[in-house]
């Protein structure tokens, strides 16, 4: 095929024009290769840190505290590092399992990824900040996950994060130097109990009629009060004793006595109506 | 057939004629248009705006008009007469304004002005007015007394409608020289219709007497007077509302002198709504404490104004500390009573079984009133209450969840402005402190306490309780208050103070201007942003160190129209802004308080299962490495030692004896595919051995080599255990978790699938047994110094070793061997963490 001076000067420059595109395009490419190289900022093993200030909370995120048979707990897990970079950690919840399920967990940190384990009593959370991001997240309060329990029977349930100083299989919470910085951490308690509703004046048979409990009293905080306490008031009888218990909200102070006991009881109110209460009641 | 020519030309003749016709007649509408028009503009007076001063101006309306006009220089007009008959002149002129309008403004058509002539005042003003006022400067003798020797006259008028005054409608006309008009300005009614009224004026009275009563029920009430008005909200700059109403304003007062209460409510007589109300008493504090001793339902006036001390405590002390909180308000922002009228302030004391006490509260109904129980009448208490009664005639905040958290906020801030001498409340009064403004988390815990210092605290209250932890998360806005007023350093952020009167300033304009009812802490973070950025407009860093202060206690990480707290709702928190700023200074204050990294939105993630989605199922190919790094310094010792021992390099192997089972075994491990290079072609391998049933098995070390396919080949001296057909292996390389194999000949499908039964059925005699467990890879995931678990102690050794070559990195950290620790060594533990534990003896 025969080609003029002409075409010739032309396919010059198509390829000039070509050959500079491919190596700007390859340069780039180098470019982004470098950057992607992950610098380890770690030089030591994994060590326990000499200055350990790390905490993990374990804490109720729902609107009470008490639940009923069947419920859905949600509890989320909070982490503080005090300023130092976390690029790994374990949460070792230990539960039981002869009141709550284990049901699900949801991670709220994208960058980390997060793989549980579910052991008869246990979850473990391990979760590893992802390859991609360099830096390690410095957390302050920062929910780490949710864990979601379904609540089976009656009675407390306490949550724990298994920790123990010095341990490495329990809970951890691992910096870019390789360092455990877990130090302290924090459960929480949640109670499942029956509910019963009551109405002022009538009298109501819990627990197979062991138990019977009156509503004497209810104050609720009329419109346009600030700072009125709200109460209400329970004659319990068993056996022929009774005994009155009280629960308060609000006032100047704010006041939160939301549970009494009485003949190895536990009553719970979250609100008070006029004339009526929602009450939980579980054995200690 | 063709038209003849003369029929033609007759056509076009007709057709011109037509066109003349048509064009002259039009010339002469347009001529006549334009005579007409500047025949009419003849009989007004036109102010053509631009050439007044800058400062003129003529509001919008069609309706009503207000205006303010002022002369450049020198006069807007020049009357033949003096004094009134000037002004006269000058309105019969009707005069009227014209104002250049900018019109087009868009991105096909340019911009141009427009010029329209706007009314200013009624046809008919003159006929329907009244002088009401004449000023002259000449006779004023404040002016010459301050040396001033002005001439101005200054002549009021007052617009009546059908002979009623329309209320507060008025036009000011200023005179110099005499006769030349030089400023006048107005607000007064264009449209001089009337609704039709429709209610009598017994009606209205009774209105304004029952509206009185439910204001100031603990009061003896009666009608003073009335008077006829017509009222427009548009001239009062209540509404866009243009409409005359005709009304009855009825004056309510109570009994005794001087009046503790004295409104003017105009009542409509067309639908007899009260349309308007005006305080008439003058703002006068007046207090009245009445003491409920013992008990007793039915309480007495124990000390009203003016009255000397009783010797009471708390009657005296509440009357001091009402006046006192009233004086502040009034001094401090001009503010008359809680309601801004002047409402008289009544407090119930020495409450005991009355209330729930130990209390004290300030309820709305059914007296605006104070009820303090016995001990209860502390200076933060009381002025934390009548901040309440503030709050509630201005944002009228909800008392529930977060609105209610910052009315309860508010009440402590200005309680903070009575009670200067701590940053505690409550501590005068029988419940002691209850709440620390510069450290909530010191709280008491009958309280609810320990109380959070911010949004994502762990102490947030997210429950239902005390209407949503009003009391609870009050502490976080009097926290920023704290900050913005004393100063510090707070959750990674340092904030220069900016002083209580400021900070309080701030709090007032946001709580009685920009809050609603419903706002919550992130309308609160906007409103006090708005409201910093009006009262301190010539100084922004002010206003940069209140933003800090509320970014402090993460207030602006609150989502926008929820009542439920962004850290209740597990959103996740971010770094505060100011945390990133760098400090201006370093003042004193609180301890820094850590900040968090970045928290993105959350990923929901499957339930535990054998292989996450989003984790490896197999072992993962070779991928292009990164880049090697030198190798780091050596590690300091400073670990706990972990619990159990990894196997060493080189086992100490047990003598061989008559009784010895000498296990000849081929193992495999996950990730290592061929034979690594010779230099880290050696591992010692722990392996166990026990007979079902036995508890505790027998364990020996060997080393093992790998062939070219990756088969790990080595010989383990057993001699502590009597051979059997149901033996149990445990095998545990230095980097893995521990393997339990019951098979002689075990497979699996994926790597680490295999599980073995409940039985052990491995035969072992004396002497040597052959052993291959090739078909079942070896889990990687437990790292030196192990412990029986692979968790985030291995993965961030892996993470925090990327890229090295050095040897103390790889005896850590190279699970596959290959002379460096990359993603392949990550990624086959992220995979080994589906199995995670080692497996121990059933």
């Amino acid at each position: 095929m025969y080609m003029s001076a002409r075409q010739i000067i032309i396919l010059f420059i198509v390829l000039t024009v070509l050959s500079i595109g491919i190596i700007v395009m390859s340069r780039q490419n180098v470019k982004r290769q470098e950057t992607n190289v992950v610098v380890p900022t770690s030089t030591t093993a994994p060590v326990r840190s000499n200055n350990p200030r790390g905490s993990l909370t374990l804490r109720d995120t729902g609107r009470s505290s008490v639940f009923k048979k069947g419920d859905t707990i949600p509890l989320t897990v909070i982490a503080d590092s005090f300023q130092m970079p976390i690029v790994g950690y374990d949460v070792v919840v230990q539960y039981d399992p002869d009141t709550v399920a284990y049901k699900n967990v949801n991670n709220l940190q994208k960058e980390f990824d997060v793989v549980p384990a579910v052991q008869a009593n246990r979850v473990i959370l391990t979760g590893i900040k992802k390859l991609e991001i360099k830096e390690g997240t410095k957390f302050s309060s920062t929910p780490l996950a949710e864990l979601t329990f379904e609540a089976t029977s009656e009675g407390p349930a306490a949550f724990s994060i298994v920790f123990e100083k010095g341990k490495t299989n329990d809970s951890n919470l691992m910096t870019d130097t390789n360092e455990d910085i877990l130090d302290t951490i924090k459960t929480d308690t949640i109670a499942i109990g029956q509910p019963v509703e009551l109405e002022q004046g009538i009298e109501t048979k819990i627990d197979n009629g062991v138990v019977s409990i009156t509503l004497t009293a209810t104050e609720k905080s009329p419109p346009n009060c600030n700072d009125c306490i709200e109460s209400a008031s329970l004659q319990v009888t068993k056996d022929g004793q009774t005994e009155t218990v009280k629960f308060q909200f609000g006032g100047f102070a704010g006041l939160m006595q939301s549970d009494a006991e009485a003949f190895g009881y536990v009553f719970h109110v979250d609100t008070i109506q006029s004339g009526s209460v929602n009450l939980y009641y579980y054995i200690k | 057939m063709p038209p003849k020519p003369s029929t033609l030309n007759n056509t076009i003749a007709l057709v011109l004629i037509a066109l003349t016709v048509f064009f002259t007649g039009a010339a002469i509408y347009l001529s006549m248009r334009r005579y007409s028009q500047q025949a009419k503009a003849s009989q007004v007076l036109t102010l053509d705006i631009a050439s007044l001063a800058p400062e003129s101006n003529v509001g919008e309306g069609a309706t009503t008009t207000e205006f303010s006009l002022y002369s450049e220089e020198g006069y807007i007009y020049k009357s033949e007469g003096d004094g009134l008959a000037a002004v006269v002149d000058f309105i019969s002129k009707n005069p009227q304004v014209i104002e250049d309008n900018v019109m087009g403004a868009s991105t096909t058509t340019p911009t141009r002005k427009i010029k329209t002539q706007k009314k200013i005042l009624p046809t008919n003003f003159l006929a329907n007015s009244y002088l009401s006022r004449k000023k002259d400067d000449s006779k004023d003798t404040f002016l010459k007394k301050q040396g001033f020797n002005l001439k101005s006259e200054h002549y009021y008028f007052r617009q009546k409608i059908n002979n009623i005054p329309i209320y507060k409608a008025s036009l000011s006309v200023h005179l110099k020289n005499a006769n030349e008009v030089y400023a006048l300005s107005g607000s007064v009614a264009l449209n001089e219709q009337v609704s039709p009224a429709v209610i009598s004026k017994s009606d209205a009275e009774k209105v304004a007497l029952e509206k009185a009563k439910e204001e100031a029920s603990n009061l003896l009430l009666h009608k003073s007077s009335t008077q006829d008005y017509v009222f427009n909200h548009k001239i009062m700059g209540l509404s866009d509302d243009g409409t005359n109403y005709p009304t009855l304003a009825v004056v309510v007062e109570s009994e005794g002198r001087p009046s503790r209460f004295a409104k003017r409510y105009f009542v409509s007589l067309a639908d007899n709504t009260i349309l308007y109300t005006e305080n008439l008493r003058e703002s006068v504090l007046s207090r009245g404490i009445y003491t409920c001793d013992n008990g007793s339902t039915s309480c007495s006036l124990a000390r009203q104004e003016g009255e000397a001390p009783v010797g009471e405590p708390d009657t005296d002390n509440t009357y001091t500390y009402l006046g006192d909180t009233y004086n502040y308000y009034l001094q401090t922002f001009q503010r008359d009573s809680f309601d801004n009228s002047g409402f008289p302030l009544d407090a119930f004391v020495n409450l005991t079984t009355q209330i729930e006490c130990p209390n004290a509260f300030w309820t709305k109904a059914p007296a605006n009133m104070f009820a303090i129980c016995d001990g209860m009448s502390g200076k933060d208490v009381i002025a934390h209450e009548y901040t309440h009664a503030v709050t509630e005639y201005t944002a009228d905040l909800l008392s529930t969840d977060q609105s209610g958290a910052m009315n309860e906020a508010m009440s402590d801030i200005f309680a903070y402005a009575i009670d200067t001498s701590n940053w505690t409340v409550g501590e005068d009064t029988t419940l002691g402190v209850i709440r620390h403004a510069d450290d909530p988390g010191r709280d008491p815990a009958n309280t609810g306490g320990p109380h959070p210092d911010r949004l994502y605290s762990p102490n947030y209250y997210c429950g239902t309780a005390d209407d949503g932890g009003t009391h609870q998360n009050m502490s976080v806005p009097i926290k920023a208050f704290y900050l913005m007023t004393a100063g510090g350093s707070f959750n990674g952020c340092t904030i220069n103070a900016v002083g209580r009167a400021t900070a309080h300033a701030v709090f007032y304009r946001t709580l009685t201007t920009y809050l609603s009812p419903t706002s919550n802490f992130r309308s609160l973070y906007n409103s006090m942003l708005q409201s910093c950025g009006e009262l301190f407009s010539t100084n922004p860093s002010l206003c940069n160190e209140v933003k800090k202060s509320m970014q402090a206690v993460e207030i602006d990480q609150q989502t926008l129209n929820t009542q439920t707290a962004s850290s209740c709702a597990n959103i996740p928190r971010q770094v505060p802004e100011c945390a990133t700023q760098s400090p201006t200074s370093t003042p004193a204050g609180p301890t820094a308080t850590p900040t968090a990294g970045p928290s993105p939105t959350p990923t929901r993630i499957p339930t535990s299962g054998p292989s996450p989605t989003g984790f490896p199922t197999s072992t993962p190919q070779p991928q292009a490495t990164s880049t090697p790094l030198p190798a780091s310094p050596t590690p300091e010792s400073t670990s706990t030692p972990r619990p159990t021992s990894t196997p060493k390099a080189t086992p100490t192997r047990p003598p061989i004896t008559a009784d010895s089972i000498i296990l000849h075994m081929k193992l495999k491990f996950q990730g290592i595919l061929i034979k690594p290079p010779d230099e880290f072609n050696t591992m010692a391998i722990h392996v166990g051995v026990k007979h079902t049933g036995q508890i505790e098995p027998v364990f020996s070390d060997g080393d093992f080599i790998a062939n070219a396919g990756g088969v790990w080949i080595g010989d383990v001296v057993i001699n502590d255990a009597t051979p059997g057909e149901d033996f149990f292996f445990y095998v545990k390389g230095p980097k893995h978790i521990q393997k339990r194999i019951c098979t002689e000949r075990p497979v699996e499908t994926y790597d680490g699938t295999y599980i073995c039964g409940d039985t052990g059925r491995i035969r072992l005699v004396k002497g040597d047994n052959t052993i291959d467990f090739s078909n079942v890879s070896l889990l990687s995931g437990d790292l030196p110094v192990q412990d029986g678990i692979a968790n985030s102690y291995d993965l961030s050794t892996v993470r925090n070793f990327l890229g090295r070559t050095d040897a103390e990195a790889l005896q850590l950290a190279d699970v596959n061997l290959d002379g460096i620790i990359d993603t392949q060594d990550y990624s086959l533990i992220l995979h080994s963490l589906a199995f995670r534990f080692d497996e121990s003896p059933e």
